[in-house]
């Protein structure tokens, strides 16, 4: 009796290890494509409305969702409070959403790249980095999307059957 | 259940396993990996007759004097 | 063990093997080599009795106890040979089975040498 449950245990142990991975490749598009949403609102606010920038990243995390917006929220604060310069800013906001995210630091590429324009306020400039910016993370996400089911139940897969096995072999 | 076919199960599901995760880990496009999979299944169910070897080898060497 | 749990062994081996090739070759072949080595064990074991008995009858009979010890080491040459050619055959390595069948028939002549040289001795001193 006792040797199901710890054979029970171990399978489920491994299955909730599988998932845990599976979990990071379903929300990489998701959390892309919330980026793109909060990229292009930060284009609207800093082009056609002229709001300063620590604002408009504040409103930007206010309309994005987790985890962008605390990207987003923490770089407006290091702007406001801190004066950092703002590619000092969001690269240590880009760190930590790399560190938190299922987004990878090639993804976040194309942010610094906006913040490193931001900082030269070049206004032709800065519309087609934000237009290549935003290109760039929708391929992103069109590959993420494709590849991150596959991926997600292939860690589904691995998780149980590797459980599985060790039950077999040590039961 | 003897030990005996406790380890002719073992060795079924082992088998039937390695072949499941080969093809899934093939169709991600991970085929290396499959390989190493299936290679380390292989070698965990080789342990296990290895030692059933041995013991036929014993039995028949006592059995039959082979010195 | 019973004769029922041998032919239980077998049979599952059996069934097991044969959903199992498709998958996975190479694990049906150590299935029903698992299956083959357990049931060789068992008879061999069964088979302890038989051969302490003719060994008490060889002693009752004066017999050389060389003579004995050389036929049972023959039979037994023979029984791993059989089943380790089986084996490669079923794997499909038939050239590999003729090697060792040959492999065990030299052991045997090579075992059974003494004994044909005495014969062959004792023949020519019957002689004239």
């Amino acid at each position: 009796m006792l040797k199901l449950v710890g054979a029970m245990l171990l399978v489920l142990a491994t299955s909730l290890l599988g998932f845990q991975m599976a979990r990071a490749h379903r929300d990489r598009p998701r959390q892309l494509r919330s980026l793109i949403r909060a990229l292009t609102h930060l284009q609207a606010e800093v082009e056609y409305q002229s709001t300063p920038l620590p604002t408009a990243l504040a409103n930007v995390a206010e309309r994005a969702s987790p985890p962008c917006s605390l990207m987003f929220r923490r770089v407006s604060d290091l702007l406001m409070e801190k004066g950092a310069s703002v590619q000092e800013a969001f690269r240590s906001g880009i760190a930590e959403l790399v560190a938190d995210s299922a987004l990878k630091g090639a993804d976040c590429e194309p942010i610094q790249m906006v913040a490193e324009t931001l900082s030269t306020m070049d206004r032709a400039h800065l519309q087609t980095q934000f237009q290549l910016s935003i290109d760039a993370l929708m391929q992103a996400e069109q590959q993420a999307r494709e590849q991150g089911l596959k991926n997600a139940r292939l860690w589904q897969y691995m998780g149980v059957l590797t459980g599985v096995i060790l039950v077999i072999l040590l039961y | 259940m003897s030990p005996e076919i406790r380890d002719v199960f073992r060795i079924f599901a082992v088998g039937f396993i390695a072949a499941i995760l080969h093809t899934v880990l093939k169709q991600s496009g991970k085929e290396d990996f499959a390989h190493w999979a299936t290679l380390a299944g292989f070698i965990a169910v080789f342990a296990i007759v290895i030692g059933y070897v041995d013991h036929l080898y014993q039995e028949i060497t006592s059995v039959f004097l082979l010195q | 063990m019973h004769i029922f749990q041998l032919v239980g062994i077998g049979m599952t081996a059996t069934i097991l093997v044969s959903v199992l090739r498709e998958h996975a070759p190479q694990f049906a072949m150590l299935v029903s080599i698992l299956a083959g080595i357990v049931l060789l064990t068992m008879v061999v074991h069964n088979m302890d009795g038989v051969v302490q008995s003719l060994a008490g009858l060889a002693d009752a009979a004066k017999l050389n106890h060389s003579f004995l010890s050389t036929v049972l080491k023959i039979i037994g040459i023979a029984y791993i040979v059989e089943f380790a050619a089986q084996v490669a055959r079923d794997a499909g390595e038939g050239s590999l089975a003729g090697k060792i069948e040959l492999a065990g028939k030299v052991g045997i002549i090579i075992l059974a040498m003494p004994i044909i040289t005495d014969v062959v001795e004792s023949l020519v001193h019957l002689l004239p």
